[in-house]
C-alpha cells in the first residue's frame, strides 16, 4: 500500500504547534506555559522525523536527538526558574512576576 | 499531555524511527511529564482552580492564531507541492530504517562534536537547576 503523504504528517506537526503556540500566549499559569512549549518542541520533532522518512536521510533523526536533549535541559531549568519564583512570590500566575511599573 | 507523548511515539513507529520512538516516551513521558508533576506537586498551588485560567486577551489572539494557521496550511496544499509528486521524485521512500545501530553509527562517527557539545550542554543545565532550586 502507498506511504501516508508527507502533508499529512505536516498538517499534524502543524496543528500541534499552533496548539502549543496558542497556549504559550493566552494562558496565565507558568506551568501550563512550559508544557506548551514543550508541545510545540514535540510538533518540530515530527516535522524532522517525518522530513528523514520521506528524504531517505537520518540526519533529521540526528537532529531530532539533540532537540530532545535540549527540550529535557531547558524543562528542568524552567522548572527550577518556577519553584525559585514561586518561593518569592507564592503564585503561578504570570502578571504578578512583572516588576515593572505602570 | 502524556497521552499526546504516546501518540507521538505511535506516529515515529509509523515513520520507521524505532530509536526516537522510544527516546520520546523514556524522555518526554518518562522524565520532564515526571518533573512536572513533582514540581507541580511540591509547589502545593491552592488558586489554581479559582483564578482565571486564560489572559484576557486571549480572543484576540486565538483569532490572529487562526488565521497564521490558515496560512500555513495554505503553504503545506500549495500547488507546486502537490505537482512535483514529491512522494514520486524520490521513488525509494523509508529505505532509511532509524534503528538504534543506525543512528548510533551515524552520531558516533558524523555528529561527534555535537555530541559532546550536548553533553556539556546538561551538565550545565543540572548544575544550573541545583543552583536555582536550593534554599
Amino acid at each position: 500500500m502507498s506511504p501516508v503523504p508527507l502533508h499529512y504528517y505536516l498538517v499534524v506537526s502543524t496543528l500541534i504547534f499552533f496548539i502549543g503556540m496558542l497556549g504559550v500566549l493566552t494562558r496565565r499559569n507558568v506551568i501550563i506555559i512550559l508544557m506548551s512549549i514543550e508541545l510545540m518542541l514535540n510538533a518540530v520533532n515530527i516535522n524532522f522525523v517525518a522530513f528523514s522518512y520521506y528524504l531517505n536521510s537520518l540526519r533529521g533523526q540526528i537532529f531530532v536527538f539533540f532537540v530532545m536533549t535540549v527540550a529535557a535541559a531547558e524543562a528542568a531549568v524552567g522548572l527550577a526558574v518556577i519553584v525559585y519564583l514561586f518561593r518569592n512570590k507564592n503564585t503561578v500566575n504570570d502578571d504578578e512576576f512583572s516588576l515593572m511599573r505602570g | 499531555m502524556i497521552v499526546t507523548f504516546f501518540q507521538v511515539t505511535g506516529l515515529y513507529l509509523l515513520l520507521q524511527a524505532e530509536f526516537i520512538a522510544i527516546v520520546q516516551v523514556a524522555v518526554y513521558a518518562g522524565a520532564i511529564m515526571v518533573l512536572f508533576l513533582f514540581v507541580v506537586m511540591f509547589l502545593d498551588v491552592k488558586e489554581i482552580a479559582t483564578e482565571k485560567n486564560f489572559h484576557p486577551i486571549a480572543p484576540v489572539c486565538l483569532a490572529l492564531g487562526l488565521v497564521l494557521l490558515g496560512e500555513f496550511l495554505t503553504f503545506i496544499f500549495h500547488k507546486p507541492l502537490k505537482e512535483s509528486e514529491f512522494s514520486e521524485t524520490l521513488p525509494a521512500v523509508g529505505q532509511i530504517y532509524g534503528t538504534a545501530q543506525n543512528i548510533g553509527k551515524a552520531l558516533f562517527n558524523q555528529y561527534l562534536f555535537p555530541f559532546e557539545i550536548a553533553s556539556i550542554l546538561l551538565l550545565t543545565a543540572i548544575i544550573g537547576a541545583v543552583v536555582l532550586a536550593k534554599r
